[in-house]
């Protein structure tokens, strides 16, 4: 007889409890696929080649870890999908996502429900740490689709947040913790992308894009958080980029560094004035911000004053390479509603309307704010003869030079002498 | 104790035109009786005694006539007089009080407690320290309602509404709310609040009382949970002869005379959510929403009105008597308000820094009824059983307006105008009672009274909605568009709170005489059943597409911008709701219990009518705790507190002579916290986390009080007092380190912390001089609670580069609404002749703490305010009155400060001073009004 496992079989036994990996037949040519399904507590590892399909709420329970290999597709499903039933992704221990490049690791929903009409309607829940998260760690993953409002039992509404709010695609909160989020791609999220109330962080060389409905940021960082978010894109996202402040006080005070990062068309769908649409540093927080490549966005690096006012001291902005397609973006390049002016940035490259160029490989600057386009059709690395391939600082080090996350090494880059995320090809 | 009929003639010249009958009537101690009437009765020459007793009668026909002297609670005086040519004075003349012993809170016939006089005799005979206002008194003051009537107590102020509902809560002797409690007829009375016990006074008209008692001291008999005092609102009896009363003004708030009042159509609310309609797992959709009710109207003329009718009677030989009474009011009211959000610096200077201005304008439109109707049988000579029963019901439509204004600058074009909302919220609570009671004397030496009392309170707020759009510089160049607000600040919630009490008296006294001393030996018990539930269920929305811009014709430059949407109307929005199945703050939906029993015994010891001694104890046992309906995972869902406590109390009262008495009191008395409080709920806020304590302490409390007072005439009072609290684990709500308990953040929470002391002196001053009075009270309170505050600063203040961090720090402060000084004036006319009363009162109260703050420095201090009201009644005859009242001549405004100095940039914003003046953190306007009435009275 066939020493083939039916896959259909496999899947009834493993239900709710943790799971082992499977044999396979070693004759087979080409991938195979494990279909799972996950609910409760799960630990342990998952393999490359699983799908795992998930319609209520899993949880790492505290004191133990999950692995999730290369190549293994989460799926969110079930009738619950969009309200406050919508299944998540409790992490109360230790979460390692190890994609590869070429082979992601995705959370996502069924094909069927990957439109541009569900861009923003938040279908499941997000990755949802507790304070006893320990250590996160996300690498070549893509996560979409998630901000569905939150309901009593989510571990959202555990960290102090509302009821009903839409939830986070990411959040973390453990103060003595480590998270690296790099080479991802967390997109079409309802409200913010990451949010993190403390903890060790180090975020490089991921694309955000679509993120927040009518508001939120990419990084949304709040008080007791240590770290560097550098290399990534961050492509129309409807408030921020990188945000950070010291807000609700923990210690340590918030000290990041924001470096080497490319942000286009952000900040146009927020209705409020005046929040940010790339770098925000606010409420007591300190930090740098350096080489960043700011694109059509509604704001430059704002710091903010007034009773809202970052550590001036001790925060730096400076080597901003600025283009904009129409006066109001030229107008707030230094946003009125910040305390920086250009004197304060005395390196940052900035002009009037369509001039400095970026000369991005594939992506035509003049267009304006376009709602529909995809940013993955398009190439945002610098063509040659590109004003912003050269200027930018290279004398600063990141806030940590790595953090070690499940034995793996997650480096911070040196930062590169050209603005933005991307060099030449 | 029988008093003896004392008379006196003295003669004078006589009259031109007949001759002039005078005299001056006394009470059974020989103090002036005013009021009383005095007629001839064959012919129809009448007068009342004034505010000295003294009574003038002209143009009396000579020859015989029966004087005639009659006063309510005394038998009538009676006497044949000759007139001659001469004028006739009839000094002293001594009426006989027609009651038995007087005893607190008894609803025996005796001294009519809704006369000014019968409200001196209540205090002066009273066994514990209390001041009385008669019905008679609020109807000649520029008081209405029973806030308005207790603010003119001594030793009492109000605590201000910013929102000018009229939410009124008492604060005596500078214990703030929490400290005091609130009776009706000597019962307590069940709270709508959601989640504390004190009643807010503008729930009680004033017409429906006979009296309002405060109370400052505590005997056994009475309930143990006060420290300030108690607000005893005495409802109208069955009256001892026929009685109608009827009352009805119209008026007007002066501040509607230049805004016309914006209201919204509360009939087309829906009662039910959608969640309670069809259950927790429905998905509501924009059409279980009404719309209506979300626009607002105008209208230009918005008077107030208002009308009571009481009818009281006796039958069956006096056996039966019955008593209705009812009000109803309808009120518009504004109030003009600005608000500064105050955040603090982090360079450890602690100093207030502004970033917001929020400008409002309250409408409320209220209307009231109240009910009272109360039956007494007299079933024989030893017992007698009453039923009464109170309706009162307040609804308030209120509408608040608001523009936010972002001050991002220095320069006055830096600012925008960020945010209008409109917040549309229908307040109706209701609170109804039952109370059975009898008194039976069972033989000489014993008697016995029981009380069953039924009382339910409620408080429902359907469709609590915001509607909040915001302003956008950038859509369309150089102008301000107009764009529902995103984020789901567009809300919508259905929230209802329920208060029960089943409560059973019981008192048992046996009196033993001997010949000088009267003891009385009283016990007795009390068992309360208290059950509240809450519930709220809230709907957020986003608009969908999410650019709505209002004006039908508006567009944005970019034409890219495909997806919009324009309105002008709420009914024209599109919404998407974020949380279709409604969400249900968890803690706030509970049900909770404070189930109280307790048994008393005290001795109250008469010694040759000179001495009077109560001592006793009483002993407490509660059991509060809550049940939450919908717990969390890893929260407790049922938890409770139980406790017993003893509580002993003494008040000694000597009299001078029988004009004056020294009083000393001392009473210990617990304060339990609020329901909420001891609820494990979990908020976040933006800066910090709000934690319940589940641990919370009952505060503990020694109160001595000691008062010298003398009654010289009828209606004259001099009395000074001192009074000396000691408040043990007071609860106060601190910032601290949430990791102590499982939360990795900064949390606030309620706490006891350490000793509060509370000292201070009372004076009051009447005196009448024929139809003018003076009426003085002032009262200077010292409080101090220390507790802890935060204060953010850097780690090492040499360094600029190391962290900034949050530390605690004590700071000691007076309690939250105790002002310093306070002072009554007033000057009273009562002319008996030509039947014009007037009324000029004057109010002070001090600065105070408004909110207590977080952060050390910081409290919100409100300015002095300075009240100045009149009142002026003319009576047509004998039973017809008509009267103005005007109160706020002087316009005041409510104003909040800190006490830090405010910065230049600061400075320069609307509202501030110059820099280095106090930071001004808000200004109420609520304006004057006044009312123009007519009284009639049988």
């Amino acid at each position: 007889m066939n020493k083939k496992i039916t896959l259909l079989g496999l899947s009834l036994a493993l239900m709710a409890t943790t799971f082992t990996s499977c044999t396979k037949d070693e004759e087979e040519a080409g991938p195979q696929f494990l279909e799972l399904t996950a609910a409760g507590p799960v630990s342990g590892k998952w393999e490359g080649n699983s799908i795992v399909t998930i319609t209520e709420d899993v949880v790492i329970p505290e004191g133990e870890s999950l692995t999730i290999e290369a190549g293994a597709q989460v799926i969110f499903a079930g009738d619950n999908l969009g309200t406050a039933e919508a299944p998540e992704f409790q992490v109360r221990g230790n979460l390692y996502i190890l994609g590869q490049e070429g082979n992601m690791v995705t959370f996502s929903v069924e094909e069927a429900n990957q439109t541009e009409a569900n861009r923003f309607m938040g279908l499941w829940g997000g990755i949802q740490c507790a304070a006893t998260c320990g250590e996160l760690a996300i690498n070549y993953a893509k996560i979409e689709y998630a901000g569905a409002p939150a309901g009593p039992n989510s571990i959202f509404v555990e960290q102090g947040e509302d009821e009903g709010d839409p939830r986070y695609a990411i959040i973390y909160g453990n103060l003595i913790g480590k998270v690296a989020i790099h080479n991802s791609i967390i997109q079409n999220t309802t409200d913010d992308a990451f949010r993190s109330l403390g903890g060790q962080l180090s975020v490089v060389g991921n694309t955000f894009a679509y993120v927040g409905e009518t508001g939120g940021e990419a990084l949304n960082i709040k008080s007791g958080v240590e770290g560097d978010m550098a290399y990534n894109l961050f492509y129309n996202c409807a408030t921020n980029g990188t945000k950070w402040s010291n807000s609700g006080e923990r210690s340590p005070q918030t000290n990041c560094t924001s470096y080497n990062n490319t942000f286009v068309n952000c900040g146009w769908r927020r209705n409020k004035e005046g929040r940010g649409a790339s770098v925000n540093i606010e409420k007591g927080a300190r930090g740098q911000s350096y080489n960043q490549l700011i694109v059509n966005c509604k704001y430059g690096v704002r710091v903010v004053g007034g009773d809202d006012e970052a550590d001036l001291p001790n925060t730096s902005v400076d080597y901003a390479f600025y283009f904009g397609n129409e006066q109001i973006m030229i107008d707030e390049f230094y946003p009125t509603h910040g305390i920086f002016t250009s004197a304060d940035s005395p390196n940052d490259i900035y002009g009037a309307i369509n001039e400095n160029d970026p000369k991005f490989v594939d992506y035509n600057v003049a267009t304006g704010k376009l709602e529909n386009l995809d940013y993955a059709d398009y190439d945002f690395h610098l063509a040659g003869g590109s004003l912003a391939l050269t200027g930018a600082k290279t004398n600063f080090s990141p806030k940590n030079g790595a953090l070690v996350i499940g034995g793996v090494t997650y480096t911070n880059p040196s930062p590169s002498a050209h603005f933005g995320a991307f060099g030449s090809n | 104790m029988k008093h003896a009929l004392l008379f006196a003639f003295t003669f004078f010249t006589a009259h031109l035109y007949g001759s002039t009958l005078k005299g001056v009537v006394l009470d059974d101690e020989e103090l002036p009786l005013i009021g009383a009437t005095v007629q001839l009765t064959e012919t129809n020459l009448f007068t009342t005694t004034g505010m000295d007793g003294s009574f003038i009668i002209n143009g009396v026909p000579t020859g015989y006539h029966i004087l005639k002297i009659s006063f309510v609670g005394f038998t009538s005086f009676e006497k044949t007089i000759s007139v001659q040519n001469e004028p006739i004075v009839i000094q002293n003349i001594q009426l006989k009080l027609n009651v038995t012993q007087l005893t607190e809170f008894e609803f025996v016939q005796d001294v009519d407690g809704s006369t000014i006089s019968g409200s001196r005799i209540k205090e002066k005979s009273s066994a514990m320290v209390m001041n009385v206002t008669s019905a008679e008194a609020i109807a000649l003051s520029p008081d209405n309602s029973v806030a308005e009537v207790v603010q003119r107590i001594s030793g009492v102020t109000m605590e201000s509404n910013p929102s000018g509902t009229g939410e009124s809560f008492a604060i005596i002797r500078g214990m703030p709310k929490r400290y005091n409690y609130t009776l009706v007829n000597g019962i307590k009375i069940p709270s709508s609040d959601n989640k504390n016990r004190y009643v807010s006074l503008d729930l009680f008209p004033s017409d429906l009382l006979e009296r309002v008692e405060v109370v400052k001291s505590l005997t056994p008999n009475m309930e143990g949970d006060a420290v300030g005092g108690a607000v005893n609102m005495v409802m109208r009896n069955a009256p001892n002869k026929k009685l109608i009363l009827a009352n009805g003004f119209v008026g007007y708030h002066n501040i509607l005379f230049n805004q016309s009042f914006q209201n919204f159509d509360a009939q087309e609310i829906n009662p039910v959510s959608p969640f309670e309609k069809n259950g927790p797992t429905y998905k509501a959709t924009m059409d279980d929403f009404t719309t209506k009710n979300m626009e607002s109207n105008s209208k230009d003329f918005a008077p107030d009105y208002y009308v009571s009718l009481g009818y009281g009677q006796r039958f069956f030989k006096d056996k039966l008597g019955v008593l209705i009474s009812g009000t109803a009011n309808k009120m518009h009211t504004g109030t003009d308000a600005v608000r500064f959000e105050p955040s603090t610096t982090r360079d450890g200077t602690s100093l207030p820094v502004l970033t917001n201005m929020s400008e409002r304008f309250y409408f409320n439109d209220i209307t009231q009824f109240g009910l009272n109707v109360a039956v007494d049988y007299q079933l024989s000579k030893n017992h007698k059983i009453r039923l009464s029963s109170i309706f009162l019901d307040l609804n308030n439509n209120q509408l608040r307006n608001e523009t936010k204004t972002r001050l991002w600058g220095v320069n006055p074009g830096d600012n925008q105008v960020e945010v209008h909302s409109q917040r549309f919220r229908k307040t109706h609570q209701r609170i109804n009672n039952y109370t059975l009671e009898a008194e039976h004397k069972l033989s000489d030496k014993w008697t016995l009274d029981w009380k069953a009392a039924y009382s339910k309170a409620r408080r429902e707020r359907p469709d609590h909605a915001d509607f909040v759009t915001v302003s956008n510089y950038s859509l369309i160049q150089d102008q301000k568009s107009i764009l529902v607000a995103e984020d789901g600040d567009n809300s919508r919630a259905w929230e209802y709170n329920t208060d029960k009490d089943i409560t059973g008296i019981l008192n048992l006294a046996y009196t033993k005489d001997n010949e000088k001393n009267t003891y009385v030996f009283k016990m007795g018990g009390l068992y309360r059943l208290k059950s509240r539930n809450s519930f709220i269920v809230t709907y957020n929305f986003n608009p969908d597409p999410g650019i709505q811009a209002y004006g039908y014709d508006w567009k944005p430059d970019d034409s890219n911008i495909t997806k919009y949407g324009t309105w002008e109307k709420y009914g024209d929005i599109n919404f998407r709701i974020r949380n279709p199945q409604g969400s249900t703050r968890n803690e706030l939906n509970q049900d909770s219990h404070q189930n109280v029993a307790a048994v008393y015994g005290m001795v109250d010891a008469d010694f040759s009518k000179v001495l009077n001694v109560i001592a006793g104890a009483r002993i407490e046992y509660t059991d509060q705790g809550y049940t939450l309906l919908a717990p969390r995972a890893g929260q407790e869902p049922e938890n409770k507190q139980t406790y017993s406590d003893v509580l002993p109390s003494m008040a000694i009262k000597y009299a001078l002579n029988n004009k004056s008495n020294i009083r000393l009191s001392y009473f210990y008395s617990i304060i339990r916290p609020s329901y909420f409080e001891i609820v494990p709920y979990i908020y976040r806020q933006e800066d910090y986390v709000e934690m319940g304590n589940p641990e919370l302490q009952k505060i503990r409390t020694h109160n001595v009080d000691l008062r010298y007072e003398i009654f010289s005439k009828g209606t004259d009072q001099f009395l000074i007092g001192a009074f000396y609290k000691q408040i043990n684990d007071p609860i106060e709500y601190v910032l601290t380190d949430g990791n102590d308990f499982g939360v990795n953040d900064i949390v606030r929470r309620p706490q006891n912390f350490g000793t509060a002391i509370n000292y201070g002196a009372e004076l009051n001053f009447i005196k009448y001089i024929r139809s003018f009075g003076v009426k003085i009270n002032y009262s200077y309170t010292h409080s101090e609670i220390t507790t802890q505050k935060s204060l953010r600063k850097r780690e090492d203040p040499e360094d600029n580069s190391s962290n900034i961090v949050t530390v605690n720090i004590d700071q000691s402060r007076p309690l939250q609404g105790q002002a310093s000084h306070i002072g009554n004036f007033s000057l009273l006319y009562k002319g008996i002749k030509n039947g014009f009363n007037a009324q000029l009162a004057f109010n002070y109260t001090g600065e105070r703490i408004r909110t207590v703050s977080n952060f050390y420095n910081n409290d919100e201090w409100e300015k002095p305010f300075y009240q100045l009201d009149f009142s002026a009644e003319k009576n047509l005859n004998k039973k017809w009155q008509v009267y103005l009242k005007m109160r706020n001549l002087l316009n005041a405004k409510y104003q909040t400060f800190i006490k830090q100095p405010v910065n230049t940039e600061n400075s320069k914003f609307p509202y501030q001073g110059n820099p280095g003046d106090n930071v001004i953190t808000g200004e109420q306007h609520v304006g004057s009004s006044f009312r123009i009435g007519v009284r009639f009275n049988m």
